[in-house]
């Protein structure tokens, strides 16, 4: 148990920086440094707008069986359930070429509408529908991005997470295998982790 | 006037900093950049329920664990101190009052609190004892408070707002945690806890007990309040099936406190005394919450709990509650997301009574059944919601009753948001409105008689009503500031006065005496108005500033024929018409942080109690993520001051003083 001794030291002290003067010239200083370290900051960007660009990226990387593209000129991107993209994957990837392909952004209610969807986006709040989702997808060749914890282990194929703010992503070998996608080397390098039998990172 | 130094100081800085340049990436294509580049880019995550939050047509606060964490609070009301225009008043060491948009006191009827969904709020006088609200803060993920009306959901008594605090789930408190806490006022306070798993169900199990030294009183250099409690509780979470969810929580606890009460003693000379009164507390809950996922677009929720308490203090009332809730949220098209639901209520009470307080009968069995329906139309989807519904509840004592509402939402762009709302609500009479009967004073008169002067309560009561009409707006101005505004104009009808009745001779319990009495009726009217602002500034990575201010005013009256010339003034004189807060949190160093915040609260007029300022401080130093050591000084600015100290309380006022604890937190 804490003792008294300090922690009435502590308050006496508190007390004298909160004399006015003090007060005021520690905001002042307080302000200073806020702006000085403002002017340097880093680039910020919204999360999603980020994911957005990086399915973009996904969708460049990973190789579809022929036979699941050549039937279609748009490339249809699903969100399920909720989206929280909130118009930013329209804003950053719709009408854009992926080979011979048009990406288009589609924003299912239900699971059950996931037919024609070349990569399905399941957002955090969706992670109770994934297994569903999965089950219903079997190995149709659709990439499944996710970001709910067990979200590879249920089978899905590439799942977000973040480290000390940035995105970082995880890939699941065995389930793109299976879905018979081909994953590029260049993705699976940047991978944070790459789970499945070509040996685990 | 401090309060207005103050805002001077924050308009200044606001108006500094609006100039300087944000570096941001949002205007750009990000598709063109590497994988490489963004994954270098440093996001700012907004959570669905941020984004839900941004988006809600009514004043909503949240208070998220971080701020739980660095906030210094001590006790439950301490925290809801950084709610912008939250009334918060201590009255002595275990008694509180806390209201929003006024009608602030002990008993405060306008308020209602729950806990997971819970009401904790006690429907004998309406209000909390928030003594017994009491958790460890390490469990609560979030509080959310609504100032405003809240009973198209919640029903009755959610009319000046609702308080929800959110414990968390199982599988976020895994591990064991252990918190131990003393200094000049908590003299001890630990918590013990465990959480684990089995299986699909994570779980966790506390133990907590404090002990809490006594404030000097107002007419005693001891204000004899101290108090103590000791509590035990679990949550159990489960994954029943993929669709199903199972939380089973309970907890009980036992504790005593002391009041300093002044008040009627007998009919006989001396006929008033103070007296210290000891009083027992005890009680517990059990609650289960299913809640089964059919798709994303359809869910129900069905919640039982029980909780059963006993008091004994004056009123000596021991009391049991069953409730049944179920609600049922479902999208109709792309449209629509209805969610209507229904609950039911019964509870058994019995008191014991004094000289003093007594209700009339002491025993009642009461029943509280409602059904509710509400639509959410996205009329241009995630741009412009109508939220339409209504709730009609039948109450023991003045039968059905509508509280419809209608809010819209307009979000005007990306993270600007509009609101505005109309709400009816309802305060329903609570057993003591309708049932009371106290002996406030008793004097000689000059023939020596002795006389009491007595309030009595009145079955005939009808509800308070409130028609609310509220607008807000919501924005992120800059990356790093966000603001928001509510503004109400309420009006109140059939508010509860006391009349004088006809006097008469009472003979039993002897001597004979002259009963000098008042009994409540609805003969108070009119309006209060008032507006709440406040600002987030992510100043830098280090620190935060979160200034805010609120105003309120209240024009109210008693229609011509009543006599009662004194709760109107009450009512008035105790909430400040004025009230101020700038908080800041500082990360001094990568393991060391300091959280100050400082709340000017104006003065309460018919209490005779002037403006003050509170200031409180955190120190917290971190050593990685299980060991954390606090040092936490309340009420640095003035050793005495009072808070709150109005007639009607049923114990003594305190005078505030600066304290300071030490807080160790080890988890493991």
């Amino acid at each position: 148990m804490a003792n008294h001794c300090t922690g009435c030291a502590a308050a006496s002290t508190i007390r004298e920086t909160f004399g006015p003067l003090v007060r005021a010239a520690a905001f002042g200083v307080a302000l200073l440094m806020g702006a000085a370290s403002s002017a340097a900051a880093q680039s910020q960007a919204d999360e999603y707008r980020v994911k957005a660009a990086f399915l973009f990226h996904f969708a460049q990387l990973v190789a579809w069986p022929p036979d699941a593209v050549l039937s279609r000129k748009s490339f249809d991107l699903c969100t399920v359930g909720d989206d929280p993209f909130r118009g930013e994957l329209e804003s950053q990837v719709e009408g854009k070429a992926i080979g011979s392909q048009t990406m288009h952004v589609r924003h299912l209610k239900l699971t059950q509408d996931v037919r024609g969807c070349q990569m399905i986006f399941a957002g955090r709040e969706e992670a109770k529908e994934i297994s569903a989702l999965l089950t219903l997808l079997g190995t149709a060749p659709v990439v499944t991005v996710g970001e709910s914890d067990d979200f590879l282990l249920q089978g899905g194929i590439i799942r977000f997470c973040l480290e000390q703010n940035r995105i970082r992503f995880e890939i699941n070998l065995d389930a793109a295998e299976k879905a018979k996608l081909k994953i590029s080397s260049r993705l699976l390098l940047l991978a944070k982790s790459v789970i499945g039998n070509q040996g685990a990172r | 006037m401090n309060f207005l130094l103050a805002l001077s100081l924050i308009s200044t800085v606001v108006i500094s900093t609006a100039g300087l340049a944000w570096p941001q990436e949002n205007s750009a294509d990000l598709t063109a950049r590497s994988l490489e580049d963004l994954m270098n880019i440093e996001v700012t995550s907004v959570s669905k329920k941020e984004q839900k939050l941004s988006q809600t047509a009514s004043a909503i606060f949240v208070i998220t664990t971080d701020e739980i964490k660095r906030s210094g609070a001590r006790t439950i009301p301490d925290l809801l101190r950084m709610v912008p225009g939250m009334d918060v008043a201590q009255i002595s060491s275990n008694v509180w009052a806390i209201s929003a948009r006024g009608f602030n006191g002990e008993f405060a009827d306008k308020l209602l609190v729950m806990v997971d969904g819970r009401s904790v709020f006690l429907p004998t006088f309406s209000g909390v004892f928030w003594d017994t609200v009491d958790l460890p803060f390490e469990d609560i993920e979030r509080i959310e408070v609504i100032r405003g009306p809240g009973g198209t959901i919640w029903g009755a008594n959610a009319v000046n707002g609702v308080i929800n605090i959110i414990t968390k789930n199982g599988s976020e408190t895994r591990g064991g945690l252990i918190v131990a806490e003393g200094g000049n006022l908590t003299h001890g306070a630990e918590t013990l806890q465990y959480g684990g798993n089995f299986r699909n169900t994570n779980y966790r199990i506390f133990t907590r007990h404090f002990d809490q030294s006594h404030l000097p009183g107002l007419v005693l250099p001891d204000g004899q309040d101290q108090w103590h409690l000791w509590h035990g509780g679990f949550r159990s979470d489960s994954r029943v099936s993929a669709k199903d969810d199972l939380t089973v929580e309970g907890d009980l606890y036992t504790g005593y406190f002391s009041d300093l009460t002044h008040s009627l003693t007998s009919f006989a000379s001396p006929i008033q005394g103070t007296a210290i009164l000891q009083n027992y507390v005890g009680g517990g809950f059990l609650q289960t919450d299913w809640n089964r996922r059919y798709s994303a677009s359809s869910e129900t929720k069905l919640q039982i709990s029980f909780d059963d308490y006993a008091r004994n203090d004056n009123l000596r009332e021991e009391r049991k509650t069953i409730n049944i809730d179920f609600q049922h949220r479902f999208a109709a098209g792309t449209r629509h997301d209805f969610v209507w639901g229904v609950d039911y209520r019964y509870s058994v009470s019995a008191t014991g009574g004094n000289l003093r307080i007594s209700l009339i009968p002491p025993d009642r069995n009461t029943n509280l059944y409602s059904a509710f329906i509400q639509d959410e139309m996205a009329l241009i989807p995630d741009r412009l919601a109508l939220t339409i519904g209504t709730k009609l509840e039948h109450n023991y004592y003045t039968g059905f009753g509508a509280m419809p509402s209608a809010r819209v939402a307009w979000t005007v762009r990306r993270h600007h948001t509009v609101w505005g709302a109309v709400s009816r609500a309802l305060d329903t009479p609570s057993a003591v409105d309708a049932s009371i009967n106290l002996n406030v004073a008793g004097f000689f008169l000059p023939n020596g008689t002795p006389a009491v002067v007595r309030v009595l309560g009145n079955p005939k009561l009808l509800d308070e009503t409130l028609l609310a009409y509220e607008a807000g707006y919501r924005a992120q101005l800059l990356k790093s500031l966000s603001l928001d505004i509510a503004a109400y104009f309420n009006s109140y009808s059939q508010v509860a006065s006391l009349e004088p009745a006809a006097r008469f001779l009472e003979t039993t319990p002897g001597p004979p005496h002259l009963v000098v009495p008042s009994m409540y009726e609805n003969l108070i009217k009119g309006n209060t108005r008032g507006v709440e602002t406040a600002l987030h500034w992510k100043v830098n990575e280090r620190w935060t500033l979160a200034p805010a201010y609120a105003f309120q005013q209240f024009d109210l009256s008693t229609e011509p024929r009543s006599l009662d010339t004194q709760t109107v003034n009450d009512i008035k004189g105790s909430s400040p018409q004025h009230w101020a807060r700038l908080g800041s949190d500082l990360k001094l160093f990568r393991s060391l942080s300091w959280d100050a915040s400082g709340n000017f609260v104006g003065r309460l007029k018919s209490q005779g109690i002037p403006s003050y300022v509170r200031a409180d401080s955190q120190l917290t130093w971190s050593a990685g993520e299980s060991l954390s050591f606090s040092l936490v000084g309340q009420n640095l600015l003035r050793d005495r001051h009072l808070e709150f100290s109005s007639q009607l309380s049923s114990a003594l006022s305190g005078y505030m003083k600066r304290s300071a604890y030490a807080k160790l937190t080890w988890t493991f």
